[in-house]
């Protein structure tokens, strides 16, 4: 039913209002956006659309961003997806919170919306220099 | 040491033997001379009486001649004999005279005797009586010691110990007043505790504070020498060395008689005990001397005890309460954290919602709703910064934030801030330019892009919010030594200016300059602090000048290359 044949992006966010704003703010950008409010939908829609960028909130219940991203990670079928976090953290995640998993880039709550797009631009560009 | 009454060890030797011994000799060379006289009597007689009967001896003849013959005889034996019987009777006298010559010797030797025996018998009473009256001191000093010492069991506080100490020995000795003075605040003794017989004596703190005492001298000296002063009346006093004339002076003032007893451990002097009487002089006997010494040497080292004990439960109590703030502060950090997350998840769609719907207006169709959309995003903003600076004060109050560190691109960094500061300081009517004076390329170092990122803000923020209305912030950054790399940043403002005076408080946390809160310019007084902080993290300076009325410049400096023994390794 969604004609978007843009790049496809899954957001998982806890926040309804924040979910409907990245779901907006990315459509209105040309995305193909599939929003959860939690880890474990997340995976089922990271394998089933297999997206070009996770956008993964880390605090989530259950199963955490990093928790998630883990998981991407380590199945094949999804490891090449681009991951970018989001946090309410005012910092970056440490090293020892990541335990090595490969994360795109990291956003900080409150962000831009315009900002958003760009950077979520910047990865998938990169990603196409990449290949 | 006590007196002892010493005996002669060599005995005293009546010459009985001796004399003895003379009397035998003498008396054998006299019965030779007695013995000679006597023969020569004899002769003399026999003689005699021979010539007579010659001169008669014609009548005697006549009467018949051998009749006459026999009588003389007889009268000469007669005569022998009485003589030899005056001899030996004579003899016998002298015998028994020489007897009793001993006899009146050996009785005078007994009376010697007899006195010696008396005087050795008065010693012994003289020692048992001592002894008596000693062991009875003993007891008196044991009991009274006992009693009062009882009463420093318990590990009671040192002032509870100094009130049982002067109230004790005041009832036991019946003194007039007796007080304990403490060292602890030097040079002058304190009083600890005081008892009194009478009210009127009672003695003030300033008693001996009044002058520069040489109360601590004297005590000291006094405790090293183990000694104590005794004065029994102070209108007939000798001033020996150990006593000290002001002193004596002074306790002339409130005293007739009194005992100094120091107190202390070791080396160390604590106080003294002062017990004295008021209007009457008084000899104090040894065993009211002993009986102070051992009471406040009783009390010191209860005192010493209970500082101990106090001590011991202080640290207990202070490590419980250390532990209880550990908790606290653990609390206090998760709910900041908490509140930390509950604050960013409204204020990003607030932030968002806002961005998105201003795109959509028409400012020039809808002029009201696009302001009124820029002041809720305005807002918003500074709503963000509060929340970031009050996140980063209790980071760096409560853990080490350790930086994570990448390639920043500073000019880049400053666009991304002058960008969304922008809005806000249109609003205000304050210019802000930009401007990198050296190639992008050279303005590229290391560092936690998201804390240089607050540094940036908190200045320019700063910068805009402290510039009236049609004044500039202008933002300069370049590349200020290629040889040791070192981008430097300055952020200029024409606001109001911070005095002189308090250049040295700028960077202290909560600090506000008096320039700011006239003006009634909002703030928390943290935002520098924390630029200073991190730009220090980060190994660069941060420097400012201020004239009030003309405006402020912020200068930071920031090495390309951060280095830090931690993280030598991980730069490769």
């Amino acid at each position: 039913m969604n004609d978007n044949k843009g790049p496809i992006i899954v957001v998982a966010d806890d926040d309804r209002d924040i979910r409907d704003l990245i779901k907006m703010q990315l459509s209105r950008h040309g995305f193909d956006v599939h929003i959860t409010d939690n880890g474990e939908t997340a995976l089922e829609l990271i394998i089933e659309h297999q997206p070009v960028v996770a956008l993964l909130d880390i605090m989530m219940p259950n199963l955490s961003g990093i928790e998630v991203a883990r998981r991407i990670r380590e199945n094949p079928a999804t490891s090449t997806v681009e991951i970018m976090l989001i946090s309410a953290r005012s910092s970056g995640p440490i090293d020892a919170d990541l335990d090595g998993i490969d994360i795109a880039d990291y956003i900080t709550k409150p962000f831009s919306p315009h900002d958003l797009v760009q950077r979520i631009n910047n990865v998938i560009n990169r990603e196409k220099r990449d290949c | 040491m006590r007196d002892r009454i010493v005996f002669p060890d060599t005995p005293v030797v009546i010459p009985i033997a001796e004399s003895n011994e003379n009397f035998v000799r003498g008396r054998s060379k006299q019965f030779g001379l007695i013995a000679l006289v006597i023969l020569v009597i004899v002769f003399a007689v026999v003689i005699l009486r021979t010539s007579d009967n010659a001169v008669n001896d014609s009548e005697v003849v006549s009467q018949g001649g051998s009749a006459a013959n026999s009588i003389v005889i007889v009268q000469v034996a007669i005569a022998l004999v009485a003589i030899l019987a005056g001899l030996l009777a004579f003899r016998r006298l002298r015998d028994f005279r020489r007897i009793g010559v001993r006899i009146d010797s050996k009785h005078r030797e007994l009376d010697e005797l007899r006195v010696r025996l008396q005087e050795v018998d008065k010693d012994l009473q003289m020692r048992l009586e001592k002894e008596r009256t000693e062991s009875a001191d003993r007891k008196w000093i044991d009991s009274g010691v006992r009693s009062i010492s009882a009463q420093f069991r318990g590990t009671p506080t040192s002032e509870a110990i100094s009130e049982f100490m002067v109230e004790g020995l005041g009832g036991v000795l019946r003194a007039d007043f007796v007080v304990s003075y403490s060292f602890a605040e030097l040079p002058w003794p304190r009083i600890v505790k005081q008892w009194h017989q009478r009210p009127e004596s009672q003695v003030d703190e300033s008693f001996f504070a009044e002058h520069d005492s040489p109360w601590f001298a004297f005590i000291n000296r006094l405790w090293s020498d183990k000694g104590v002063t005794v004065v029994a009346d102070s209108n007939h006093i000798e001033i020996s060395p150990d006593l000290i004339p002001e002193i004596v002076e002074k306790m002339r003032q409130r005293a007739r008689s009194w005992v100094v007893v120091p107190v202390g451990e070791g080396t160390h002097v604590m106080g003294f005990v002062l017990v004295a009487m008021v209007d009457n002089a008084r000899v104090w006997s040894a065993a009211e001397i002993e009986l102070i010494q051992e009471v406040s040497a009783a009390a010191g080292g209860a005192c010493i005890q209970s500082r101990l004990f106090w001590q011991s439960l202080q640290i207990a109590e202070n490590d419980a309460k250390v532990g209880r703030l550990v908790e606290l502060d653990r609390v206090k950090n998760d709910f900041i954290e908490n509140m930390n997350h509950e604050l960013r998840t409204p204020l990003t769609s607030i932030i968002g919602y806002v961005e998105v719907a201003l795109d959509d207006v028409d400012a020039s169709a809808e002029p009201e709703l696009a302001s009124s959309l820029t002041a809720v995003q305005r807002n918003a903003r500074r709503l963000q910064i509060l929340i970031e600076n009050m996140m980063q004060v209790s980071k760096t109050d409560f853990e080490h934030v350790p930086l994570v560190i990448a390639t920043v691109d500073v000019g880049r960094l400053l666009g991304d801030v002058a960008n969304s500061l922008h809005l806000g300081a249109e609003d205000c009517g304050v210019e802000v330019t930009l401007r990198l004076d050296s190639p992008t390329d050279d303005l590229l170092i290391d560092g936690d892009s998201s804390q240089l990122e607050q540094v940036f803000v908190n200045l320019m923020s700063n910068a805009i919010k402290f510039t009236p209305r049609g004044g500039t912030v202008t933002v300069v950054a370049h590349l200020s030594d290629s040889g040791s790399g070192v981008v430097e940043v300055k952020v200029k403002d024409t606001g109001i200016g911070i005095p002189v005076k308090e250049f040295p408080n700028v960077f202290k946390r909560f600090f506000r300059a008096s320039t700011a809160t006239q003006a009634s310019i909002p703030g928390f007084g943290i935002g520098l602090s924390l630029v200073h902080s991190i730009v220090r993290e980060h190994h660069g300076r941060i420097t400012f000048d201020s004239t009030v009325g003309e405006g402020t410049v912020f200068t930071v400096t920031l090495p390309t290359r951060y280095t830090s023994t931690s993280q030598v390794d991980q730069i490769t």
